[in-house]
């Protein structure tokens, strides 16, 4: 499985790299020259120097359904055909649309149907999540140059780890709870608590171990 | 009094060549057009008798649309130099307006299948540069085996 | 014939509202800013149904013109049409008294409704003065008073707001004497209103009978 992202810049850099650091498979395209340089010179991913908005680049990019396109470019009108094209040629799902005019939210997702709307603040932030789960988990803050991830998940009754004591939970070494909250009152949890559905956990990880959290915590397998 | 038939409500965007001519003949056949462009002085394009309304703004923001009452409309040309701008303009204005008919330009031919896919009606330069360059192209004489 | 004006710079613009209001059936007048907007209004036999007025033209605009109207103690229903691009001059339109906003593009049917609109607010010389005449005799003189009020923007030049303005001072003060118990000549300030009212409907129209009828009864009883 891997990440695609169409277009942008700064912000594309940005959000590669915590991608990456989260060790996930990237894919850029984008048409500036220039641009495509720094990125192949400067981060672990695949380049590739073409229009997103044209169906022969994305078919170059070998898109599989299973993948994640995030479409980042300046203007609403090429990130809305870039995400039609990856939604009803190449049969993806999990796609993610930039919105640079606010103006244009309720069109793009009550009318238009994109499945994720995101706003620039969201991404400056890098404040999205891409894992398959939106709903339970999100990842708050990175630290420290995104050395440092800051994550909330929310148990849900069909979880592996409901009903178990922390200290029984397969959690990686590296990642640690540091607040559960969602009962009376937030708490700092020890090897003893028996983690309840319902209970949102806050999680300090390094980012590469984000898949791994989420998949102990949640079930939900990332790769 | 004399009840006229009801005239179409036209909106336009794009206001090139191809935009001002339309707009003229559909102004001129009594339907109330509107034509939008980002730059008021691409409106020099259109004819001297043009009747219509001329509103500048940006067309991918839908604000401007709803400004032009794209909701009243009965058709909707897309008629940009660029095909993804065309693409939106036409896809908010079927799935987002409900406009009845919605024609746009498209120019990189292998566009054409997202277009069809949302049922936008399409015309494109290539194809139409093709089809009437072949009709004025005679056959050649076979040799009869 | 019911006639209306139509203020615009746009020649295009005119002629689309004009098209329609013609096809309606009625008489139509243009001007092409505020300034010559104003001159039909002020003149003698100025008698508009009805207006449109765009927002922004050069010289004096849409909001200048309402002013000015405002200032001339004048007014009739208007409607006013402009592309929408910025709240607060639509804001101070309402404020000035238009009756509904109409932003460009418009369709014909648009110009329709807003002139439904604006013959629904056509306030009626004869059927209001009926309307305040009943008021008047139930005492309900704050409803009387305002309805004269408007006639007399709406109509300067008639005597009939003035005879309503000196029933409803008669009527009023006849209700002060009844409550005060007294009915003293000089101590009817009302009256004396009143009278002046009546003096200044025959100063418009000598010959409007009511209002001499009126006088002569009055001088007959003091």
């Amino acid at each position: 499985m891997k990440v695609i992202l169409a277009g942008g810049n700064k912000v594309t850099f940005n959000l590669a790299n915590a991608l990456i650091m989260r060790d996930l498979n990237v894919v850029i395209i984008n048409k500036d020259r220039e641009l495509c340089e720094i990125f192949s010179r400067s981060l672990k991913a695949t380049v590739i120097h073409a229009d997103a908005t044209q169906p022969e680049t994305l078919k170059k990019a070998e898109i599989f359904p299973n993948d994640i396109l995030v479409a980042l470019t300046p203007m609403d009108q090429d990130n809305l055909i870039i995400s039609q094209l990856a939604l009803k040629v190449f049969h993806m799902d999990k796609v993610f649309t930039l919105l640079n005019n606010p103006r244009n939210k309720e069109m793009f997702t009550a009318k238009l149907h994109l499945p994720h709307v995101i706003s620039m603040t969201d991404m400056l932030s890098s404040n999205i999540d891409l894992s398959i789960a939106p709903e339970e988990v999100r990842t708050v803050m990175s630290f420290e140059e995104g050395k440092i991830e800051l994550m909330q998940i929310q148990i849900q009754p069909d979880s592996p780890a409901c009903n178990m004591a922390l200290k029984d939970i397969d959690l990686p070494t590296g990642a640690i709870v540091g607040f559960i909250s969602g009962r009376q009152e937030p708490f700092v949890p020890n090897g003893e608590t028996e983690i309840l559905p319902g209970d949102l956990l806050w999680i300090m990880t390094l980012p590469l171990l984000h898949s791994e959290v989420v998949e102990v915590l949640t079930g939900i397998k990332n790769k | 009094m004399k009840k006229t038939a009801k005239e179409w409500y036209v909106i336009i965007v794009g206001c090139g060549r191809l935009g001002s001519k339309v707009a003229g003949a559909l102004s001129d056949r009594g339907e109330n057009v509107v034509i939008i462009d980002l730059d008021k002085k691409n409106f020099e394009h259109l004819p001297p008798q043009f009747s219509g309304f001329q509103m500048e703004g940006d067309a991918t923001s839908v604000d401007t649309l709803k400004e032009a009452k794209m909701e009243q409309a009965n058709l909707v040309l897309a008629l940009t130099d660029d095909d993804n701008t065309n693409f939106m303009v036409s896809q908010v204005a079927k799935e987002g307006f409900d406009v009845n008919l919605v024609i746009s330009r498209v120019y990189d031919p292998d566009n054409l299948p997202l277009f069809e896919q949302f049922q936008i009606k399409t015309i494109s330069p290539m194809e139409l540069a093709h089809d009437a360059l072949m009709s004025k192209i005679p056959h050649s004489p076979k040799e009869e085996a | 014939m019911a006639k209306y004006l139509v203020v615009d710079d746009e020649m295009n613009i005119q002629k689309k509202i004009r098209a329609t209001l013609e096809e309606m059936g009625y008489e139509v007048n243009t001007a092409s800013n505020g300034q010559e907007a104003l001159v039909m209004l002020l003149a003698q036999k100025a008698d508009f149904w009805g207006m449109f007025t765009d927002l922004r033209m050069p010289g004096m605009d849409g909001l200048a013109l309402l002013r000015a109207l405002a200032e001339e103690r004048k007014s009739l229903p208007t409607i006013m049409v402009s592309a929408v691009r910025d709240i607060e001059p639509v804001v101070e339109a309402f404020q000035l008294g238009i009756l509904t906003f109409i932003s460009k593009p418009f369709s014909p049917d648009e110009i329709k409704s807003a002139v439904e609109l604006m013959n629904q607010n056509r306030i009626d010389l004869k059927e209001t003065s009926n309307l305040v005449k009943g008021l008047i005799e139930q005492s309900a003189f704050p409803d009387a008073d305002s309805f004269i009020s408007k006639l007399f923007q709406r109509f300067p030049s008639s005597p009939i707001p003035h005879f309503l303005m000196a029933l409803s001072l008669e009527a009023r003060q006849n209700k002060a004497s009844l409550l005060q118990g007294q009915r003293n000549a000089e101590e009817l300030p009302l009256l004396d209103a009143a009278k002046k009212h009546l003096k200044a409907a025959l100063a418009l129209d000598e010959g409007y009978e009511p209002a001499s009828r009126k006088l002569r009864e009055w001088e007959e009883r003091s």
